[in-house]
């Protein structure tokens, strides 16, 4: 080792590592105790009660529908996200190896590119408040007016217990498949266009070359983006409580409640910081498992070329 | 090594070999048959009537938005596809000032540069100490930053609530940016790290002979080197940074404190506020309009560094 | 792929999470944390000399610290009221802070112990007083109750205010909080439009169910509609319809969780009464996705007819009203006539409620500022501001519009019969369940039988859980 590396490393980490331990390790650490406590956050009074906070999650209605929602979101988004994803991206592509020496694409892939890629950069928080108003119930809202255009009578989406759930998790997807037309055109423009020229003089179909070509050569890509959708779907925080309701009920009567929000109305409305905290270790517990069903899923043969 | 680079290499370096049916490749470029041309075509077209679709659905909520923006409230609340009757900038006006649109947007403008910036600095520094010396806890150090990254913020919160309390950092913009630092500091350790080993060691090796100290190779030769990485990860940060919503809302409490998500929510939705529609959409538009502005300029970057980013 | 395992990529990062988190699961991170001894502590020594002009001994060097919720009605009544303070006190310091969210701002004060001297807990986010009570958090008002009231001549702060005031803000006989504004919960509808119309204000609920149907013939507005996403506004009517109907009883069992108190004959009869709004159509279309800012102000731009509320509502739309609007409040209508409250018997209620912490440095300064605040001067300054009446007896204010005017018609009116509900304060669990089963049965989900068993279950079931501590007026 060098002169003065001891003294380097320790100057160097010693900030980060306070801090890091401090504000991240230190809460997280404390949430598994507090979450055994009946501590109500305004003294700092609180009793050990054991597991009595877990024994209520099970029988508790709301955290069992939060959690059904959090499932649901967990599946739908990934699917439907990277289905349009995969097809937009290939809908962009799909001049290029046609029309050989053919550029980027259908002309003007860029200018999809970038309007699709604008929402993710947005704020979901923003888009949330947005939403809200194209939402709107009366025919004032945007999607009703133009359902009303073509004689449909406005839809309640957002106060209605069958839509309200169904309208929200639209908007993470609309927000969300640009990145993955992005990605995946990216990951598509990797492929040798050979391989393509190959597929068409054997005479496979666009469909077959999409099944059994380009899918393939981009599965690495679509199960991390599988993933990765996957994780932020378990949040939906922001999003429900920006559109559920005033002070993010998770309304109508719990129909888009998710576990991030009910613990923080838990903590933060019903000042039961103990049992909030043991909704986020159920939610740690869903995110390993969910960590642990896609390593499982995404356990593959690599397909070499 | 990351997907990424893998299929970059794919791409530049030589075909593996057996894939490439030479012979079919060598075909004149010129003179397509014309059945190809007609489906290529009718493809096209379909294929753009596809794409144009989804562009509609993105752009016509955020160009109503725009629009909706100069409307009074009477009109917001009528027909949504009416044209607004003039141009009403004090709708602006009123969202900037009297909304504290404008508050809040320079509040989230220092607290995601601030934030960011440190997410860098420190985020650097850990990973290349990580990643170019070894010591006993090495590893140690690299899996405590490692597993900020599985587990959900929501865990943290409510201890986190009081830690921030009682450190003075709530309701702080800098204490905002040093937590949201500390929270992504996971992810660019983890991705600066994987970034500082691919590079070659002779360069620090270099360094240390012309006389450069520790801090001195690291600042004025590593960090320069590492600057497409920097580049990647910030984007990555700063995006994360900007849509927080959780963070800001449990720790900013005090209105002249928010961040524009939670302003915005709060215009949005909160009680005691009168219903001033026309500055709700000015305030959208507000919040949307340079957002799109910079990422107009900086969209290949943008793209390049998420798509980097998220295969890493 | 590179072998090293200290690189990792998302696989292995997720395999190391889910490793860790094993291990914590089985008690491998737990870490502990035990946030410093909070001082409930006594008043004792805080109080300076009683004088006839310091009534409350307030120790006149002693600096100030209130926090006021800054919400519809602003702040700047508060302001005025200390800088009345500073007049009278020159040495204290006074440090004002108006906000928002007040929970987040002073848990973890209370947690540390370190409090300010007076506290206007309002708005969304408000600090959960029961349990701060529950605790000894809070202090007995009793000094300031039994002070003389400020020009009062000689009667005492707990005399010259509005009846049923002290006692809302008692928790076991003891009062702890005292509500500073006062409103008043009904229907609130155009006066010019129902002129214009020819329509008067019904007094009974067939009458209503007739007016509407007249309406929405004659104009095609929608007859009602209510703050969708909030809906404990349309269960303030139904709670009001079912004690009239059937008593001040009906609050009694209401309030102590009585079983059968959500399924008692009026309760069901004020469901079924709102209920048929639903089957005849009465309500406006998307009414249950709005907000409450965005029903309010379809509501004044004329989508609909009638809307449930209290009386903030002039102060809270603001500009939005169109001039010559005229919004007016009235009682709800009388289910029969053999209801047993008069119609025009109205609920009343104290909002806005001010406490003084346990543990306050100087308690005393934080009394006075709130008898300040509670005097006709700062009354007077407060209604001018804000259109709202405090908690003070027969003060005139200097100007009303037309709301305000109808909120003190209705007041005297309903005289003695003025009533007010407690358990939505006490079980805020019973409140959530109550006015989500409400959404239910005014989106036509539930009928008025399903509305009052749900509410009823959730009424036993906090009966019957013996970690939640009860209330009851005494």
């Amino acid at each position: 080792m060098r002169v003065g590396s001891r003294r380097f490393i320790v100057s160097a980490l010693a900030v980060p590592v306070i801090l890091y331990c401090v504000l991240v390790i230190s809460p997280y650490a404390q949430a598994f105790y507090i979450s055994l406590t009946d501590w109500n956050g305004l003294s700092a009074h609180r009793d050990f009660i054991g597991l009595a906070n877990y024994t209520r999650l099970v029988t508790d209605g709301v955290f069992w529908t939060s959690l059904w929602h959090n499932v649901i979101a967990v599946v739908v988004i990934p699917v439907v996200t990277l289905a349009l994803g995969l097809f937009f991206a290939t809908m962009i592509r799909v001049g290029r190896y046609r029309a050989r020496g053919g550029s980027a694409g259908v002309r003007g892939g860029g200018v999809y590119r970038v309007a699709y890629f604008f929402p993710h950069v947005l704020s979901v928080a923003i888009v949330g408040v947005l939403f809200s108003s194209v939402y709107d119930p009366t025919s004032s809202g945007l999607l009703n007016g133009a359902l009303g255009a073509v004689g449909i009578d406005p839809v309640n989406w957002l106060g209605d217990k069958q839509t309200a759930y169904g309208a929200i998790l639209a908007v993470i997807i609309w927000l969300s498949v640009g990145f993955y037309v992005v990605l995946f055109n990216s990951s598509m423009s990797s492929i040798p266009a050979e391989l393509f020229e190959a597929a068409r003089i054997d005479g496979a179909s666009r469909w077959q070359t999409f099944w059994r070509l380009t899918l393939p050569l981009i599965w690495d890509t679509v199960q991390v983006a599988g993933v990765y959708l996957g994780i932020h779907a378990l949040d939906m925080f922001a999003i429900v409580n920006v559109m559920s309701a005033a002070g993010g009920s998770g309304g109508p009567d719990n129909a888009t409640q998710v576990l991030g929000n009910y613990l923080y109305l838990t903590a933060f409305a019903d000042s039961e910081f103990g049992y909030s905290t043991a909704i986020g270790v159920a939610l740690l517990v869903l995110t390993l498992l969910f960590a642990w069903v896609s390593l499982r899923l995404t356990r593959r043969e690599r397909v070499e070329y | 090594m990351s997907l990424k680079t893998k299929l970059l290499k794919t791409e530049d370096g030589p075909p593996p070999p057996g894939t490439r049916p030479a012979p079919r490749a060598s075909r004149p470029t010129a003179g397509p048959a014309p059945d190809r041309s007609i489906g290529g075509t009718t493809l096209n077209v379909f294929s753009h009537g596809i794409l144009l679709t989804w562009t509609v659905l993105v752009v016509v909520p955020l160009a109503w938005a725009v629009l909706s923006s100069f409307k009074s409230t009477d009109e917001v609340i009528g027909d949504p596809w009416s044209l607004p009757s003039k141009l009403r900038w004090e709708n602006f006006v009123e969202a900037w000032t009297t909304a504290e649109i404008g508050r809040y947007f320079v509040n989230t403008t220092i607290v995601v540069a601030l934030g960011s910036a440190l997410t860098l600095g420190m985020g650097a520094l850990v990973a290349y100490v990580i990643a170019r010396y070894s010591f006993r806890g090495n590893r140690m150090v690299y899996y405590l930053f490692i597993v900020g990254m599985t587990f959900p913020t929501f865990l943290a919160i409510v201890p986190l609530f009081f830690i921030a309390r009682g450190l003075h950092l709530a309701n702080s913009l800098p204490g905002l940016a040093i937590i949201y630092s500390v929270y992504s500091l996971p992810f660019a350790v983890f991705f600066l790290t994987a970034y500082f080993r691919t590079l070659p060691a002779a360069l620090a090796e270099a360094a240390f002979i012309d006389g450069c100290g520790h801090w001195g190779t690291f600042l004025r030769i590593m960090l320069p080197v590492a600057r497409p990485g920097l580049v990647s990860v910030g984007v990555f940060v700063v995006l994360g940074q900007w849509n927080q919503y959780l963070l800001p809302l449990v720790l900013q409490s005090s209105p002249d404190k928010y961040v524009l998500s939670q302003g915005l929510a709060n215009l949005a939705v909160s009680q005691g506020y009168a219903g001033n529609w026309s500055a709700l959409f000015a305030g959208l538009t507000i919040s949307i309009l340079p957002v799109l502005v910079v990422f107009l300029s900086f969209q290949r970057q943008i793209q390049a560094g998420m798509v980097a980013g998220a295969l890493k | 792929m590179n072998k090293d395992a200290r690189i990792l990529n998302r696989r292995s990062v997720l395999a190391l999470g889910a490793g860790l988190g094993a291990l914590a699961a089985t008690g491998g991170l737990t870490g502990c944390a035990d946030p410093g001894d909070t001082g409930v502590a006594d008043s004792k020594g805080k109080q300076g000399k009683v004088t006839a002009d310091n009534p409350l001994g307030v120790p006149a060097d002693k600096p100030l610290e209130a926090v006021i919720f800054k919400g519809g009605y602003g702040d700047q009544y508060a302001i005025d009221a200390e800088a009345a303070y500073k007049k009278r006190f020159p040495k204290a310091e006074i440090k004002h802070i108006g906000g928002q969210e007040l929970a987040k701002q002073l848990q973890p004060r209370f947690v540390s112990g370190d409090v300010p001297d007076l506290i206007c807990n309002a708005g969304a986010g408000a600090l959960l007083l029961a349990p701060l009570v529950d605790n000894g958090q809070l202090l007995d008002l009793t000094p300031l109750l039994d002070a003389p009231a400020v020009d009062g001549g000689g009667k005492t702060v707990r005399e010259t205010l509005l009846p049923g005031i002290v006692e809302q803000g008692s928790f076991k006989g003891k009062p702890h909080v005292l509500n500073y504004t006062f409103t008043v919960h009904g229907l609130y509808y155009s006066r010019s439009l129902f002129q214009k119309n020819g329509w008067t204000y019904p007094t009974t609920w067939a009458e209503m169910i007739e007016l509407c149907g007249e309406i929405k013939r004659a104009t095609g507005m929608s007859p009602w509609t209510y703050q969708g996403k909030n809906p404990s506004y349309m269960l303030t009517p139904l709670i009001q319809m079912g004690i009239k109907a059937g008593g001040l009883e009906v609050r009694k069992a209401l309030d102590s969780l009585a079983p059968g108190s959500w399924r008692s004959e009026p309760m069901l009869a004020a469901a079924r009464a709102l209920h048929q709004l639903v089957e005849k159509d009465y309500l406006m279309p998307g009414t249950s996705g709005l907000t409450h800012i965005q029903a309010q102000t379809y509501w004044a731009k004329g989508r609909a007819a009638f809307i449930p509320c209290g009386s903030w509502l002039e102060s809270e739309l603001g500009e939005v009203t169109p001039k010559g609007f005229d919004m007016v409040i009235a009682p709800t209508p009388s289910l029969s006539t053999t209801d047993a409250l008069p119609q025009n018997a109205i609920r009343g209620q104290g909002n806005e409620p001010f406490v003084v912490p346990a543990a306050a440095k100087n308690p005393y300064g934080g009394l006075e500022l709130l008898r300040t605040l509670i005097s006709a001067e700062g009354s007077k300054n407060f209604t001018r501001q804000t259109q709202t009446l405090t908690s003070l007896a027969g003060y005139t204010p200097e100007s009303a519009g037309t709301g305000l005017q109808s909120v003190r018609d209705a007041l005297s009116a309903s005289g003695e019969k003025t009533f007010n509900w407690r358990y939505s304060g006490w079980y805020t669990k019973l409140q959530t369940e109550a006015s989500a089963a409400t959404s239910a049965l005014m989106t036509g989900e539930i009928n008025p039988d399903q509305w009052a068993d749900r509410c009823q279950r959730a009424a036993d079931a906090l009966r019957n859980d013996t970690s939640v501590p009860k209330y009851e007026d005494v």
